[in-house]
């Protein structure tokens, strides 16, 4: 039947080592989604198997996403043998947590490229409603939502999996895929003059900030704030806190305009 | 004790919790709505506070008064929401044996509490516009 895709070699390099490698440089957890009975090379790194195999690349993606369905997920093919973990990083960078999935437009057609995408708990809601229609096609489900974040690939070659399978013998489809960092929840509560350039008094939200610094740098970008991060100070669980400490899961968050008492 | 206080503040009925026969001096300052700020004319202003933390901050403030001046007691009420010109925004009584303390620890107190209690101030100009004092770069340019 042919050698499994995942384990032709490639400069001396195991095509699943690869995209395994590629994640490790990106600092994420691994892990390899593989059909029950397939054989890896060992890669020393999480397995969760394919509890669907007949719905393609879409159930691995599922079985991944039930066994860690509070953190979003970066996926990548294992036949991507140019992709480098520079053009991931683009992708994390254009990420937004609250989204359903943040997927690069594919380099022939502009349609969202869902085996080289970042999946967010919220899509695993999508692809469970859409599966009993029989739709397993994860582009159609993707295109179902408006809350699909799409960026150019600057590298589209990057994008274009490995020659025919016949090519190789190839036989088997399979998926690398890398738990992202998982994400943490937090309110943010505005005050004075950042409330009214936010719009808002209070929002929750998911994000992947490990400290009040990237978090308002992350805001400032996706709101549009210009109000200069040096000019304030940040208070943690109603606590002045610095812009250096480490966030946790629940976490209230206050940025705190310069005062004006008395 | 530090407030906060979203109704006008009772300064006479402050000033009378303060009374103790061991004091010698009584030292109150009153902080008013002026009717002009930087050269424009103010006709109101909107006080907003990060409750919890300005509370905490300004005990310690007043936590740090009692320790560093030999006073009785202090006490800081500060208004929240809208007000008119005139009105009290502020209140600091301390009583001390000597008028010295009093004094010292008194100017502590607001200048502290204007430094440092997250609390903001909404300045509403004659012209139609307002801005946030100290946070906005031109305030009342902005409509």
């Amino acid at each position: 039947m042919g050698c499994d895709k995942a384990r032709l070699t490639i400069g001396g390099q195991t095509l699943i080592n690869r995209s395994v490698g590629l994640l490790r440089d990106l600092g994420l957890p691994v892990t390899v989604s593989a059909r029950q009975n397939q054989v890896l090379d060992p890669t020393d790194c999480d397995r969760v198997n394919d509890t669907d195999p007949d719905l393609g690349p879409l159930g691995g993606i599922k079985s991944v996403m039930e066994t860690y369905p509070d953190s979003g997920i970066l996926v990548i093919p294992v036949d991507l043998p140019r992709l480098r973990s520079a053009t991931l990083q683009l992708l994390m960078a254009s990420r937004d947590p609250n989204a359903v999935a943040t997927a690069f437009r594919s380099p022939g057609d502009g349609r969202a490229e869902p085996l080289c995408c970042i999946y967010e708990p919220a899509a695993l809601d999508l692809i469970r409603s859409t599966i009993p229609s029989g739709q397993f096609s994860l582009r159609r489900i993707l295109e179902k939502s408006d809350r699909v974040v799409l960026i150019a690939c600057p590298y589209p070659d990057e994008l274009i999996d490995t020659d025919t399978p016949e090519a190789f013998g190839a036989s088997t489809n399979i998926e690398a895929i890398a738990r992202s960092m998982p994400a943490i929840h937090l309110k943010i509560q505005y005050f004075a003059s950042l409330r009214e350039e936010r719009g808002l008094s209070e929002e929750t939200l998911r994000t992947q900030a490990e400290n009040p610094a990237q978090l308002f740098q992350e805001l400032a970008e996706r709101h549009g704030i210009t109000f200069p991060m040096d000019r304030l100070k940040v208070a943690i669980n109603n606590e002045f806190a610095s812009w250096k400490t480490h966030l946790s899961d629940g976490d209230t968050v206050v940025f705190i305009p310069p005062v004006a008492g008395g | 004790m530090f407030f906060l206080s979203d109704e006008p503040i009772r300064a006479d009925e402050a000033r009378t919790q303060l009374a103790n026969q061991e004091a010698g001096a009584l030292v109150i300052f009153e902080g008013w709505v002026r009717d002009h700020n930087d050269g424009r004319s103010v006709k109101g202003l909107d006080y907003e506070a990060f409750k919890p933390l300005a509370e905490k901050e300004g005990c310690r403030i007043l936590a740090e008064a009692r320790d560093s001046f030999p006073v009785l007691s202090v006490t800081c009420v500060h208004r929240i929401g809208s007000l008119a010109l005139g009105d009290l925004a502020v209140w600091v009584g301390v009583t001390a044996r000597h008028r010295d303390a009093a004094f010292d620890a008194c100017r502590y107190v607001i200048d502290e509490v204007k430094k440092r209690v997250p609390i903001w101030k909404k300045e509403h100009y004659s012209e139609g516009v307002s801005g946030w004092v100290n946070a906005d770069e031109n305030p009342g340019a902005k409509l």
